[in-house]
């Protein structure tokens, strides 16, 4: 790879967009009912004992990204292959997180605009953006981080200031024991938004700093599970659980309470620039993976592929679905059969591969 | 060197954007609603029909602007009303839109009235679209129209705004803050109410008094008493989405204590002499909690704690000892535990814990709930109820006893 | 500056040495009438070419010339210093008479000039001229190659004449030796003074740059309320005496350059030697050196030439008038351009927030220069942002508007006829036009300019009901907001930008607005200013470097100042690189060497073509 080097507060930054991503604004891990905001930390450590894995695997590879060190384990007839799914897979996570994003800009606010012009623009942005390079989009993402916590802030001292929190809605924590938060874990948390870190893979080989690299990512991905937790329980307690439950974004109709003085109202707008913001860099961390793996593979200069990387992108999302429930459900039956190959079947293996290759050519203590 | 290097950089990336943004730009703004092409819709009326093809009957009060604060003003009314019927809320909407030249914007609706008679037949209905819709906010208030065709609460003229449904809001704002046991309710308010297991939502009422006749006209403020006003007055209590009465007086005022809402509001005793006393409530903190030995017989514990300061004590009673204010302060307990009873009262009556005790059971005992959540109607109305209560007179305003201790 | 080297020495090696003068010959000839009369034609017998022709010597006489143009040549200094020591202490001066008096004045003289600059008698911009002369480069090269030449002369067998008149005739501070032709006409032309003798074919150049200046006045663009009122001139000599005069330090060193092949234009570089970074200066020597121009009449021409080529609005050389800046820069590390000719001296490297600071930041209270420099962020903001959230907010989430305001914009727009974009667009533009025409206007007609532009067009134009009046307020506020930024030129990046907002906010509302503020970052992002990423210290984030961007920390708690340079010295090594934004391949970070980059691209856009 090359000697390009992205700061770890940088990473931190683009670690902690990436997974909030959708994930702020959706109803994340509502199968467990009010105890969503549990289900989402516990996800969190099942998320993280998968990131283990995968920084594992980038020290023993500090310097290629996924696709290489696949042919390098498995050998150039099996790797190669592999390789060329997983470019498939980043390409798809993109294109569904387009249309994630895009519909629900539609639903929110958007209700005339074409989606494909939503999409398109969005694109756009994105194909500038990582024109310009994988470490500028990591250092934007720090300004851009900056500005989904001021959001939260301010969302949340209104809504304290507003007085729509009513913490009783949480209660009771458990009731029907912890089963429903594992099942919840074990269907969606741990996979969504946790275990789409694999993608990182393929831009860790950036990180300035091999040692403290996979610390700040891990760091990255607990403080954006404390921020989605945080998110989900000022949902619930604002909205109560029924009704977060049976809203695509809650996040709106929770912002949407901030009422002072007839003054400040309705500023679920900011809602709306949180969601831009997640889904355009979860979008592009995607789409980087993409075109570091395509470049990485097929000695490509990076950029050479940017463009018609970007149009498959956007047609796979145009076409991905009809609706977007039919999008959500196709989503979940990924979730369950494709995704968990991807995440954690295919690297464990490689663990297992590392582990026995890095144990059999070390060389033997005394 | 430089030009080629110009040209290479414009080829690449811009040259797409340029080229894709006349495209975008002739293609036109799709979401793009000048501020002129809108109606901004302030209230809504929503009448049962008579037939079903009539079902929902919606009267909109829309916003003139130009008369409440343009230059040219013609003279006309302030606020405009459209009716529009359908089978269902949107169809209804549809067909109001029709008459009106603009866009029905509901962004802005800030009062939604509910007419007595179909809040009767069941609101759940009504409130599916309420809160779908993007563009209707969930910080609209409800309001039950007592004994009358909603939309008449739409098409009275008020004194203190020009729009109608802002006197409304202010009027609630007035009352929940001051001498009132109304309360904001607003649109999620009312779908958890809804939803709660063995019980409903509370709703305030709102009715006009006085002559109907030339109440939409200017007319109606002609006069130093107008003749129609709005008032706020009584709370309907649901069970589910159906309405089941009304509460009034103490029984209205326990509700809302109970519910923690009331912010400030006056009492009045009578003391063992036969005067009255009147006391300014400022502070009530009630808190609920259910002691669970047995889920079938649940004890609810209120705990009241409120702080008074005396506004009014025309008699002889020597305020300046600590003992006659103690004996003053259980009297205001118990006129307070007295309220709640009745609270508790009427809901039992109504067959409806709007007054949320099995939440509280829910939340302190979720196993126990769980056992009786199918039967919790035949809980609630034999469950026993435990005061624990405690109110401070802190001061007692600017004089201390009255003159009349004197004589 | 290159092209015109190479050109001399491809005249040099066509031409052999001793070659008659004709007009483009390398070297004088010695005949001296035809000197004088090619001298003459090369400038097309120009007027104000004045040849004041004398007899010099005692008994033996000889013709000699000093020529100058007027107009540009102190006009004293060529009468007292040269025609008159040219006529008063040549009798003596032949070899055969020897004079004690003589020797001892040339002494003295020899004395002056190997301390030039430090005479202080000859008033404030001599002396500094004289350091021009001293150490252009070229008028040392020259000296050097002609030294030899001298002791050289055939046909005397002693010391020759125009060096013993340099050495004890002339009264004049600054004087070399020059026998090249292009350097004597350059001479002339920069309104030294030209002596030629009979018979020799070396000329003597005196140094008597002066003319009318501009003196030194208060900047008329970067005011402050508080401190120094003193401003650059047009004069490169007196701008860099008023740096010097600032900063009493050796260390601050001044380098010289002539850049145009037509105006030969005198460009200063300055820099303090152990602070401003090695690698920086010899990038920015690198830089000005690969510059071919005909003409260098503003420090803009330079600007653009040397600054990291990208597409951008933004300014990432910065420039001032103010001599306290540019001496402030200085100490911070910062490379100073002086041009001849404007008194818009360029400083770089120069980061987004630098274009925020002022020069009053420092004179004022800490905490009372924080709340300054807020404004000024927020002003950006407004600037750019302003007329779009307006658009955004009434055309697509009016809901987020007050009731009550919402009503009073609505009957204020009952009547307009334009949608509200065309009618920010208007408004904008009728703005734009206004500025530029109070900009440039001369001043007594500017005030009618901004009256008429200001009061009447704006209220008849809400009166006529064709604009509404809460759009002339937005306008009005992006005005002031465009004003209250320190920096004029990212000011007008900032207006720039607005229009763009607007497009975007009118047709997608806050979508495109958020789109384009993450655009815009990144845009920003891939900036770089000679190296230095063009948002650090903010983005990489640096907690030291925040001591002077939005804040303003007292100057005790500053500590030990430190040069962006050394900053970047200490940063790990992955931060100095650049974005790789030239690389074709995938994004490999280059290190920062953008000459051996631009050589790079050069090559590769050879190869794509």
């Amino acid at each position: 790879m090359g000697t390009i080097k992205i700061g770890l507060g940088q990473f931190f930054c683009l670690t902690v967009l990436f997974e909030l991503g959708t994930a702020l604004v959706v109803n994340l891990g509502m199968e467990s009912g009010r105890d969503a905001w549990l289900s989402i930390l516990v996800g969190c450590v099942a998320g993280l004992i998968v990131f283990t894995g995968y920084a594992y695997l980038y020290r023993k590879h500090p310097d290629m990204p996924f696709t290489a060190y696949t042919r390098q384990l498995l050998g150039k007839y099996i790797g190669t292959p592999v390789a060329i799914l997983y470019i498939i897979l980043y390409i798809n996570l993109a294109a569904r997180d387009l249309r994630d994003g895009s519909t629900m800009l539609a639903m929110a606010t958007m209700h005339n605009t074409p989606l494909f012009i939503l999409s398109t623009l969005m694109l756009l942005s994105g194909a500038y953006v990582l024109h310009k390079g994988v470490e500028v989009l990591s250092r934007t993402s720090v300004v851009f981080a900056l500005v989904v916590m001021l959001i939260g802030l301010f969302g949340t001292i209104m809504l304290v200031l507003s007085g729509s929190i009513n913490l009783h809605r949480l209660l009771p924590v458990l009731e029907n024991g912890l089963q429903p938060v594992l099942v919840s874990v074990a269907h969606q948390n741990y996979m969504f938004p946790f275990g789409e870190m694999v993608c990182f893979t393929m831009l860790m080989p950036y990180l300035s700093s091999v040692k403290k690299g996979p610390w700040v990512i891990a760091a990255g991905i607990l403080f954006s599970a404390i921020l989605l937790s945080f998110t989900m329980a000022l949902n619930i307690s604002v909205l109560g659980e029924d009704i977060v439950e049976r809203s695509p974004l809650p996040l709106m109709p929770t912002i949407s309470k901030i009422s002072i003085s007839d003054f400040i109202q309705r500023v679920d707008i900011f809602v709306v620039m949180v969601l831009i913001i997640g889904v355009f860099f979860k979008m592009a961390v995607f789409f980087a993976a993409a075109l570091v793996g395509i470049s990485e593979l097929f000695h490509m200069p990076f950029r050479r592929m940017l463009y018609p990387c970007a149009l498959i992108i956007l047609f796979t999302s145009m076409l991905d679905a009809r609706s977007f429930t039919e999008h959500l459900d196709e989503g979940g039956g990924l979730l369950y059969l494709v995704y968990p190959f991807f995440m954690l079947v295919v690297p464990a293996v490689l663990v297992v591969m590392a582990a026995v290759r890095a144990h059999f050519s070390a060389p033997r203590p005394g | 060197m430089n030009n080629m290097k110009l040209m290479n950089k414009i080829s690449v990336f811009p040259a797409l954007l340029l080229a894709l943004l006349p495209l975008l730009l002739l293609t036109g703004c799709w979401d793009n609603v000048e501020l002129n092409r809108r109606a901004i819709v302030s209230g809504v009326a929503i009448d049962r029909g008579p037939t079903e093809a009539e079902k929902y009957r919606l009267s909109f009060q829309v916003i003139v602007a130009e008369e409440i604060s343009g230059e040219n003003a013609r003279g006309i009314s302030p606020v405009a009303m459209y009716t529009g019927t359908g089978r269902t809320m949107f169809e209804a909407l549809a067909d109001a839109s029709r008459q009106t030249a603009r866009f029905l914007s509901l962004g802005h609706v800030r009062v939604l009235v509910v007419s007595e008679e179909l809040a009767r037949e069941g609101i759940k209905d009504i409130l599916d679209v309420l809160e779908r819709e993007s563009d209707t906010r969930l910080t609209s208030l409800i309001f039950i129209a007592k004994g009358q065709p909603a939309h008449e609460l739409m098409s009275t003229m008020t004194v203190f705004s020009k729009i109608p449904v802002n006197d409304l809001v202010e009027k609630l704002e007035t009352t929940s803050k001051q001498f009132g046991y109304n309360f904001r309710m607003e649109v999620d308010d009312v779908i958890r109410g809804v939803q709660l297991t063995g019980g409903g939502p509370i709703i305030n009422g709102v009715f006009t008094s006085g002559s109907r006749e030339g109440a939409d006209t200017n007319d109606n403020l002609k006069s130093i008493s107008p003749k129609n006003i709005l008032r706020i007055s009584g709370l309907a209590a649901f069970k589910d989405d159906k309405m089941k009465g009304w509460l009034d007086g103490d029984a209205a005022l326990g509700t809302v204590l109970l519910h923690n809402k009331i912010k400030e509001f006056p009492v009045v005793i009578k003391d063992k002499e036969g005067g009255y006393l009147s006391f300014n409530v400022y502070q009530s903190q009630v808190t609920l909690k259910a002691a669970v030995t047995d889920p079938e017989h649940p004890v609810i514990i209120v705990k009241i704690r409120q702080q008074a300061a005396i506004k009014e004590s025309a008699n002889s009673l020597d305020l300046t000892s600590p003992e006659v204010l103690e004996g003053l302060s259980e009297q205001l307990t118990g006129e307070t535990i007295k309220q709640i009873k009745a609270a508790i009262a009427s809901a039992r009556e109504f067959k409806s814990d709007y007054l949320g005790f099995g939440q509280v059971l829910q939340r302190t005992h979720p196993r126990g709930w769980k056992q009786v959540k199918d039967h919790w109607e035949d809980i609630f109305a034999a469950c026993e109820v435990q005061f624990d209560a405690d109110a401070v007179i802190r001061h007692t305003d600017m004089r201390s006893n009255s003159f009349q201790i004197n004589k | 500056m290159k092209s015109w080297s190479n050109k001399h020495k491809q005249a040099t090696a066509a031409a052999p040495a001793n070659q008659p003068a004709e007009g483009g010959a390398p070297y004088l000839s010695d005949n001296f009438a035809r000197n004088l009369d090619s001298m003459q034609s090369e400038l097309g017998g120009s007027p104000d070419l004045k040849v004041r022709r004398i007899q010099i010597g005692g008994e033996r006489r000889i013709e000699a010339a000093a020529i100058h143009l007027s107009g540009l040549a102190d006009t004293v200094a060529v009468n007292e210093f040269v025609i008159g020591s040219l006529l008063g202490n040549t009798e003596d001066l032949f070899p055969d008479d020897t004079d004690d008096m003589v020797t001892a004045r040339a002494s003295d003289q020899a004395a002056q000039e190997t301390s030039h600059g430090d005479g202080a008698a000859s008033g404030t911009a001599a002396p500094a001229e004289a350091s021009i002369n001293a150490t252009a480069e070229s008028a040392a090269n020259s000296a050097a190659k002609s030294a030899p030449m001298f002791t050289a002369e055939p046909g005397t067998g002693r010391s020759p004449l125009p060096q013993l008149i340099l050495n004890r005739a002339l009264e004049i501070g600054d004087a070399v030796l020059q026998e090249e032709w292009k350097d004597i006409m350059l001479a002339v032309l920069s309104g030294d003074t030209v002596i030629l003798l009979e018979g020799y074919r070396t000329a003597i150049i005196c140094e008597t740059r002066g003319g009318e200046q501009r003196s030194v006045s208060e900047p008329s663009s970067q005011l402050v309320v508080r401190g120094p009122k003193d401003g650059f001139v047009e004069s490169v000599a007196t701008n860099i005496s008023l740096i010097r005069r600032r900063i009493k330090s050796p260390k601050l060193r001044l380098e010289y350059m002539k850049i145009g092949t037509e105006t030969q234009t005198h460009v200063a570089l300055m820099y303090m030697k152990g602070i401003a970074g090695e690698d920086l200066i010899r990038e920015v020597r690198e830089r000005l050196r690969k510059i071919t121009l005909d003409e260098v009449l503003e420090s803009g021409f330079i600007e653009e030439l040397i600054q990291d080529k990208t597409f951008t609005p933004f300014p990432t050389i910065y420039n001032s008038e103010r001599p306290d800046v540019a001496a402030g820069n200085l100490l911070e590390g910062r490379v100073v351009i002086i041009v001849d000719g404007t008194p818009f001296v360029l400083i770089l490297p120069a980061v987004f927030t630098q274009f925020f600071q002022s020069a009053e930041d420092y004179s004022q209270r800490f905490d009372i220069a924080i709340m300054m420099r807020v404004i000024r962020y927020v002003s950006f903001l407004v600037l750019i942002l302003g007329p779009s959230v307006y658009l955004a907010l009434t055309t697509y989430h009016y809901e987020m508007i007050p009731t009550t305001l919402l009503i009073n914009l609505l009957s204020q727009r009952e009547n307009v006829p334009f949608p509200a974009f065309v009618e920010v667009l208007l408004m904008e533009t009728a703005f734009e036009i206004l500025r530029e025409a109070g900009v440039r206007m001369p001043r007594v007609i500017g005030q009618t300019v901004s009256v008429v532009g200001a009061l009447i067009l704006g209220t008849a134009v809400v009166e006529a009901g064709i604009i509404t009046p809460i759009m002339v307020i937005v306008v009005a506020l992006t005005g002031i907001a465009s004003f209250a930024i320190p920096a004029y030129n990212m000011a007008i990046a900032g207006r720039l930008i607005r229009f763009a907002f607007l497009i975007m906010a009118s047709m997608f509302g806050f979508y495109g607005i958020t789109l384009g503020l993450i655009v815009l970052v990144a845009h920003m992002n891939s900036l770089r200013t000679f190296g230095i990423p063009y948002l650090s210290p903010f983005v990489p984030l640096s907690v030291k470097g925040q001591k002077d961007t939005i804040l303003r920390l007292p100057l005790w708690l500053m500590g030990p100042r430190k040069s962006p340079q050394q900053m970047r010295a200490e940063l790990p090594e992955y931060m100095q690189l650049t974005t790789g934004y030239d690389e074709q391949l995938s994004p490999l970070i280059l290190k920062n060497n953008t000459a051996a980059r631009q050589q790079a691209e050069g090559e590769q856009h050879e190869t794509d073509e």
